[in-house]
């Protein structure tokens, strides 16, 4: 039995190996570092609005935006953060607003070309909800 | 001791809490190690007492253990004690009145999750597990239970909730495969909330049709086919909803 729970934990770390290779490999970043001095030039465009997240969660909460516009959530909270569809935890109503994870200091975006009210959150802390409504 | 620590049960909790310690490393919080043993010590007293109210020969509390590690788990730390406390009081009331024929009905520590979701409109969070996979040691860790629920207990078909929710992902929403096999909370999920033994089915091929039955009412009540037009309740998880419901009509065909 020893043996077998040796051979199972070897296979184990290999597998997990393996996985996580497959999982980084060839990942390409969508994350954005977002300036932190005030004194440079706004790196948002025009048709761009941006959603902060802070400790208490994300501001605004609700943001109403026309059909083909962008949503830059900026992370300003000091820790990891998540834009995540809803509902926690499988994330599946709107899949293009699962945009992962994100450090402080860096952005994630997404460009809503479809009508409708779309409810997302941070998978770290859940209670932290927003919604973009689309026109 | 040496016996105890052979048992699956046992064997389960140190499982559940090598993950519990890797998961400190990403959120290091006191608050996470104060709601660990608040909630331990909540399944424990909680189940002492129902027990002697039964007029059971009190055990090895391997089973309120396991419980109140997976709450810990699964609740998020920051929340106000009396939420996780209810938690585990709800997971061992569970676990000894609702109850047929000798046998409880419901996944403990799943039971106490959602109740508690509901009475308090707290989200489950999740939080212990979500990150596992960013390291190679972590997501190691968290295979860890599946030595001990699918080889140990034989309860590997199982694991068709996971193939199963897979592809219904894959073909209906064209959501990566590899994005749903190696995501750590439907990994968790699978290896040691879905095979809980005294819940689920012995018979291999009910464990299958179980496993097929919960990923698909997990996949229809998180899917945006189904969940605009029930405009369900915010708060209910639903992962934990159908491995409750799955636990409930297979009941009877263990």
């Amino acid at each position: 039995m020893n043996k077998k729970i040796l051979v199972l934990l070897i296979a184990i770390v290999v597998v997990g190996s393996l996985v996580f290779w497959i999982n980084n490999k060839g990942k390409v970043s969508t994350l954005v570092e977002t300036p932190k001095t005030s004194a440079t030039p706004s790196p948002f465009k025009k048709n761009e609005v941006v959603v902060t997240i802070d400790k208490n969660g994300f501001e605004p909460s609700s943001l109403k935006i026309k059909k083909g516009q962008r949503v830059v959530w900026v992370n300003k909270s000091g820790n990891k953060v998540t834009v995540n569809s809803n509902n926690h935890p499988t994330h599946l109503i709107y899949p293009p607003l699962n945009l992962g994870e994100f450090k402080d200091g860096f952005s994630v975006q997404l460009v809503f070309d479809k009508v409708g009210t779309f409810g997302y959150h941070n998978h770290y802390k859940p209670s932290q909800t927003g919604e973009i409504i689309v026109e | 001791m040496k016996n105890l620590l052979k048992t699956p049960k046992v064997q389960m909790a140190s499982a559940l809490f090598l993950i519990f310690l890797s998961s400190l490393f990403e959120f290091k919080s006191f608050q996470a190690i104060v709601a660990f043993a608040v909630i331990l010590l909540s399944t424990l007293i909680s189940d002492f007492i129902f027990l002697k109210i039964r007029g059971i020969k009190l055990f090895f509390p391997s089973a309120a253990i396991v419980s109140g590690t997976i709450i810990t788990l699964l609740s998020l730390p920051a929340l106000p004690l009396y939420i996780p406390i209810s938690i585990g009081i709800l997971a061992m009331f569970s676990k000894n009145f609702i109850r047929i024929e000798n046998r409880h009905i419901f996944n403990p520590a799943g039971f106490g999750l959602l109740s508690g979701s509901l009475i308090f409109s707290q989200t489950i969070s999740w939080w212990a597990v979500s990150w596992q996979g960013k390291l190679l040691i972590s997501f190691a860790i968290l295979l860890l239970p599946g030595i001990i629920s699918l080889i140990r207990l034989k309860r590997f078909q199982i694991f068709s909730f996971l193939i199963f929710y897979a592809f219904l992902n894959f073909f209906l929403l064209r959501q990566p495969l590899n994005g749903t096999f190696i995501d750590p909370m439907l990994i968790f999920y699978s290896l040691v909330m879905l095979p809980e033994p005294m819940t689920t089915p012995n018979n291999h091929f009910r464990q299958i049709t179980f496993g097929i039955f919960v990923a698909v009412f997990a996949f229809l009540i998180s899917s945006p086919f189904i969940v605009a037009k029930l405009h369900l309740v915010s708060v209910l998880d639903p992962l934990i909803f159908s491995l409750l419901l799955g636990n409930l009509i297979f009941f009877k065909f263990k």
